[in-house]
């Protein structure tokens, strides 16, 4: 049985590139799923074919288990908030939320109904009479969604929808965005390239690279176990370190040989054999920063020296050398940890990080 | 006392700034007031003056003439004028738009030469063209011969020498005039507004009803604009492909200027087709004002406001 909203096997070509490939996944009824990826990756066409604006060479979409691979876009309970609003400039706030109810062949007194509940959700009321020319990018925003809602689509896409306006609106349009979902809870695709943006919003994200898919799950999933290294350095900073897997300690936990900075047990989620190359990423915050060699259990560490330090108020930013190796580390101030010592410029440090912290990525990455 | 100076300056600045402006725009001003504000007046002016039997102006005044101006069989002239117009108007919207719409639509690097294809009629003088039309169109004509050939009209259908025949060719004449302003407001426009249209339940044809056709109307009343008031007063067209049936106001002023020599009779003619062509532009023009003021107001209270 499959998914509320889905995709199978989808292919698109603009030309001789091939945009999508053979792409499938399900989104879940009334959650939040983002598609995450850098510009080009094919994540915006993904949105088209769900809105029937392009169709794939091949593969299907079902919305609640029907196939609407054919359906056209006017004919499909899905509404899209495009990437610049695409309100209509000769009409009102008013008539442009009105469109789609008025299209349906609602009769006016209903409509007006449905416009202004939809006006109080964006928080406009008395704004209906202005032209889109003559609010600001945040209300075009709140428009813009407020004229895809009020159709009661099934599914609602959002084509970069915050890309246009500026930090602070972006963090506000966020919060707003949220609040709209928990009060509508229609089921949301949001397209992005902007993780951060991703990682707060969405109950799933899926990262998408050169058309595929590389990892599906939650952001917190996404984060802690990157499947491949594509998704480990976009999503977040990360170290990465070339290692072959030298030995089996138990089920869990493998001994990896890291590029020449010694030999550590390593938690092997991926179950690899000895022998096998990987790419071991480490995340900035999973390192701390000992002045002393210093014993506990699953614990592993090497010798580096400072090279810089950058003090961020909440956390302070350290590059470490380590042989060949420039080590990102981020560490909060918890002076227990050094002995009231900080360490500075040129100082020999111990860097420590846990066996289970680390994500160990095979060589070549399953596609 | 520096403040004061500088007042002075200012103004003199302002007053130095409005004799070049004066100076700049003298020549063209003269120009209208001499060959078209003057002309007008006495075109004006001719129509109530009588003339005599020799074809020259006579001196005194009269209003018979603006009387006989008014009878029956001018007036059917003058409402076929209109309607001949008007249709020529509304075909050459009804091709233009989507011809504009498709062009905008091409890849930049295509569009030019689409464009190109629209004017290239133009390099050839208009009346070779009409008089191709003539051959076109006459009895023995390509046109007539394959269309009675495949059964579509009828043996007594006549193409040339009537009024079908001028609003072909009036079609013809004006179009490309008609296309060049609503692609250049078609260009401008932005087409993800009809995928929203589309997405928010508008059919193909609502979409471009109610979306496209509202986002070029400046280039739409340009294009009205250029095709009716040429139409309104052609000559040429009615005279050589509209035959006895298919004359137009243009031709009863020629014939009166030329043939009868009734110079006030031609006159109130020339000056009630003036008047036909110039209450819709001015209508056009008083709604084109409000537009740009209502433009202007809400520029300056979104201003206001922030």
């Amino acid at each position: 049985m499959g998914d509320f909203f889905e995709f199978k096997n989808i292919e698109k070509y603009f030309g001789d590139q091939h945009i999508v490939k053979n792409v499938s996944f399900g989104v879940r009824c009334g959650e939040i799923f983002s598609l995450l990826g850098p510009s080009g990756c094919g994540k915006t066409t993904m949105l088209r074919i769900a809105g029937g604006f392009e169709d794939p060479e091949s593969g299907e979409v079902f919305l609640e288990s029907k196939d609407i691979t054919k359906t056209v876009p006017n004919k499909r309970k899905i509404n899209t908030v495009f990437q610049n609003y695409a309100l209509f400039p000769h009409m009102t706030v008013w008539d442009n939320i009105a469109f789609g109810p008025r299209t349906a062949g609602i009769k006016e007194p209903e409509v007006s109904r449905m416009v202004s509940k939809m006006l109080e959700i964006i928080r406009l009321e008395g704004h209906g009479s202005r032209k889109p020319d003559t609010i600001s990018g945040g209300q075009k925003q709140r428009v813009a969604i407020a004229r895809a809602l009020i159709n009661n689509p099934k599914l609602l896409l959002l084509d970069e929808p915050l890309a246009a306006l500026d930090l602070k609106l972006r963090q506000y349009m966020l919060l707003e965005l949220d609040r709209i979902h928990d009060e509508v809870g229609t089921t949301f695709i949001y397209v992005t390239h902007d993780q951060g943006e991703a990682m707060s919003l969405s109950d799933r994200i899926a990262v998408m690279n050169n058309g595929v898919i590389e990892q599906i799950g939650t952001p917190a999933e996404i984060y802690e176990n990157p499947r491949t290294k594509f998704v480990a350095s976009f999503i977040g900073d990360t170290n990465f370190f070339d290692g072959k897997i030298i030995d089996q300690i138990d089920r869990e936990n493998c001994k990896i040989e890291m590029n020449g900075l010694g030999e550590f047990p390593s938690f092997n989620e991926h179950k690899l054999a000895s022998g096998s190359k990987v790419t071991v990423s480490i995340r900035p915050e999973k390192f701390r920063i000992f002045d002393r060699k210093y014993e506990a259990e699953n614990l592993n560490m090497f010798e580096a020296e400072v090279i810089d330090i950058v003090y961020q108020g909440a956390q302070t930013r350290y590059w470490v050398r380590a042989r060949d190796h420039r080590i990102n580390i981020l560490t909060q101030h918890n002076r227990c940890y050094l002995d009231s010592k900080q360490p500075t410029w040129g100082d020999k440090v111990w860097v420590a990080w846990h066996r289970d912290d680390v994500t160990t990525i095979p060589e070549e990455t399953p596609h | 006392m520096g403040k004061k100076i500088s007042h002075l300056g200012a103004r003199c600045a302002g007053v130095y700034g409005s004799l070049k402006e004066f100076l700049l725009t003298a020549p063209s001003f003269l120009w209208l007031v001499v060959f078209f504000l003057i002309p007008s007046i006495l075109v004006f002016a001719i129509a109530f003056r009588s003339a005599d039997s020799s074809g020259s102006i006579a001196d005194t005044w009269t209003f018979d003439t603006i009387r006989n101006v008014m009878r029956s069989d001018y007036l059917g002239v003058l409402w076929r004028t209109v309607w001949v117009s008007c249709v020529s108007t509304l075909i050459c919207l009804l091709l233009g738009i989507p011809v504009g719409y498709w062009i905008a639509q091409q890849k930049p690097q295509y569009r030019y030469w689409f464009l190109l294809i629209v004017i290239i009629p133009l390099w050839t003088n208009f009346l070779i063209r009409i008089f191709a039309w003539r051959v076109l169109l006459h009895p023995e004509g390509f046109l007539r011969q394959s269309l009675l050939w495949l059964g579509i009209i009828p043996d007594d259908m006549f193409l040339l020498n009537n009024v079908g025949a001028v609003i072909i060719v009036t079609v013809y004449t004006c179009l490309p005039f008609a296309i060049l302003p609503i692609y250049a407001a078609a260009e401008k426009f932005n087409f993800a507004l009809l995928e929203a249209a589309r997405d928010l339940g508008a059919t193909r044809f609502n979409a471009f009803k109610n979306i496209f056709i509202p986002g070029i109307r400046r280039g739409i009343f340009t294009a009205i604009l250029v095709v009716l008031i040429p139409a309104l007063g052609s000559y040429a067209i009615p005279d050589l492909v509209g035959g006895v049936n298919g004359e137009m106001l243009g031709n009863k002023i020629a014939m009166r200027v030329s043939a009868n020599r009734n110079m006030p009779e031609a006159a109130a003619l020339a000056a009630f087709l003036s008047i036909i062509i110039t209450v819709p532009v001015l209508l056009f023009m008083l709604k084109q004002k409000k537009l740009i003021k209502a433009v202007i107001s809400t520029k300056h209270g979104g201003d206001d406001r922030k």
